[in-house]
Order: structure tokens, then sequence, then C-alpha cells
């Protein structure tokens, strides 16, 4: 599980981005909830990770925030800048290809779904 | 179950005085809401009192935090820390050589017989009206945020630094000894485009400060 951590961390970034494209606006915990309802726990994004991810794409520009209260405390929500959602298109694109090669590496005989 | 104010005053405070993040309006009002909701979650799956919750969720926290007294920016939390020093060498190291390569450029000019000083004066103001941007700034800010605040880090002391070089720069020049100019050269650029960087950072997420002042 731990190795399977690693493998997961070099798409961390394309992960976040691909979720703020699907879901509109997140939240941080909601981010890290959303993740492992999808892969049925199997991958968790630590706060530790997921933070330091949010702020660097919002200092690069490519992720916008909005606030709100909520339950008597503030709510910071996430969501893609232009330049965001083109980055997003652009990462998802290079994941797709990662994930064939890989697949074309272990399992030749396999055709990808995408 | 939901957290009362004075709960989630507890969470603020804590992570005020523990980890210092009084002076990081953004994240640490993210932080107050992660937390609390993560509390609110053990509350409800594991039925614990709010202050064994809160030692629980803080607990695992902590190293995420907690400032390092071991790092360049010993009294900042943890979090912060790591994005100021990926900015470092966004803004700060990758600074420096391409202030020795416009310093380069402006000594193959004065080669060509152009003024040392008249290349200078570009790089001058805009370092000067970055300057007096970011001092604008540092009085008036109501909130602040991580960038804010990694943007206006020692500006009193850089502010200083600067105008030491101008009043060199302006010393050569009145004194018409332009070879010696060649120690300060380098610098008076570096600070000038240091200041330009961080004046953008600054400007760039006004936008964060605005929402901030909205809602705090």
């Amino acid at each position: 599980m731990k190795k399977q951590q690693q493998l997961y961390k070099g798409s961390l970034n394309t992960i976040i981005m691909k979720l703020l494209e699907q879901n509109g606006k997140m939240y941080g915990y909601e981010i890290t909830q959303k993740v492992k309802e999808i892969t049925a726990g199997e991958m968790n994004i630590t706060e530790g990770a997921l933070y330091p991810a949010l702020h660097k794409m919002e200092a690069e520009g490519f992720l916008d925030v909005e606030m709100d209260r909520v339950d008597g405390r503030i709510r910071k929500y996430y969501k893609l800048t232009e330049n965001g959602v083109k980055e997003t298109a652009s990462r998802m694109e290079e994941l797709e290809n990662f994930i064939r090669n890989m697949q074309t590496i272990v399992s030749p005989n396999l055709k990808p779904s995408f | 179950m939901k957290l009362t104010t004075e709960q989630i005053q507890i969470i603020e405070t804590a992570l005020n005085d523990k980890c210092n993040f009084k002076d990081f309006d953004d994240v640490r009002i993210e932080l107050v809401d992660h937390i609390a909701t993560e509390i609110e979650q053990e509350l409800e799956t594991n039925t614990n009192s709010f202050e064994q919750a809160f030692v629980k969720v803080m607990t695992r926290w902590n190293p995420m935090i907690l400032p390092r007294t071991w790092s360049r920016y010993e009294n900042v939390p943890f979090m912060v820390s790591k994005l100021w020093k990926r900015l470092d060498w966004k803004f700060q190291f990758s600074t420096i050589p391409l202030a020795a390569l416009f310093s380069y450029i402006g000594f193959q000019l004065q080669e060509k017989d152009i003024s040392i000083y008249l290349y200078l004066l570009p790089f001058l103001t805009v370092g000067i009206v970055s300057n007096g941007y970011l001092i604008y700034r540092k009085i008036t800010n109501k909130v602040n945020s991580t960038l804010s605040m990694y943007s206006l880090q020692k500006i009193y002391q850089k502010t200083f630094v600067m105008l030491a070089f101008i009043v060199m720069n302006i010393f050569f020049f009145t004194a018409g000894i332009e070879k010696s100019i060649i120690p300060v050269f380098w610098p008076t650029i570096y600070i000038s485009l240091l200041m330009m960087g961080k004046a953008w950072i600054m400007h760039k997420h006004l936008k964060i400060e605005n929402q901030l002042l909205k809602v705090m």
C-alpha cells in the first residue's frame, strides 16, 4: 500500500485538478474524502501533501479561491482558473499517455479503454 | 455534531499560539475549517468528547504545521515555509543568474560607449516603484495571506539595502568614476528585479486579501 502511495504521489496535482474540473469548486477536506470515496479507500491523500500542492498551484495561478461562511467558520474553496483548465487538459493527456505506455509494458495484449 | 463557536475558537487559538499561524489568515482559516470538520467526524463516529477528539486530531496535524527550528524560516509554520522555499527558488535564486546576465549586457554596452547609468535607470525605476508599492501594502494591509507575507518579509531591511546601492550609484555618477560602479552594478540590478518579483506576487494575489476582508 505504501509503495502504491509513492506511485500516486507524482500525479497528485493532476488528480486534484481533475477533481476540480469535474466538481467546480471544492474545499480541502472534501478533496481528501472524494479521493477516498472514488478509489474505495485505496488512495489516501494526506493533508501534508494536499495543502502544499493546493497552495503551490494557487501561487502559480492555476487555482482561484472563494471563501464562504459555513457552520460558524470560514470555508476556503478552490476552483480552476482559465490557465488551470488548460493545464488540466495538458496534464491529463500526459497522464493518459503514461498509463497507456505502462499498460503496454505490463500487459502488452490488453488494450486500454481510452 | 456541529462544533460551537467556543470550540472553533479553541482550534484557532491553538493554531495561533502553538504554530504561529496568526500572520497567515488564509491558511489559518482553511485549517480551522479542516480540523473542525475532522473533529466533528470524530465526534460522530467515535463518540469521544471534544477534548479527546481535539487532542487526537491535533496530534496527527502537528508534524505538518509546527514550525521547524532548523528551517530557514524558523518561526513560520512548516506548511507555509514549504511554499516559501519553493517561491525562493522561483523568485530569489533564479534572479541571481538573470541579474548576472543583465550586468553582462550592461558591461558590453559600456564598451560600446553607452552610459552604464542610462542602462541602469530603468532597473532602478522599476525597483523603486515596486518597493514603494510593497511599503504601501505593508502599511495599508488589514489582513495577511501567505503570499503577501512572503512578499513583505524583511521589506524595510531590503528597502535600506536598495537605498544604499542607489546612493552609491549616485555617488559614482556625480564623481564621474564610471569604472567604480562595477562592484555595485550587479547587486543594484538584483535587488531591483527582486522587488519587482515580490511586488508582482503581491499584486497578483490581492484578490485573496479582498476575499478575506469580506468574510473576516
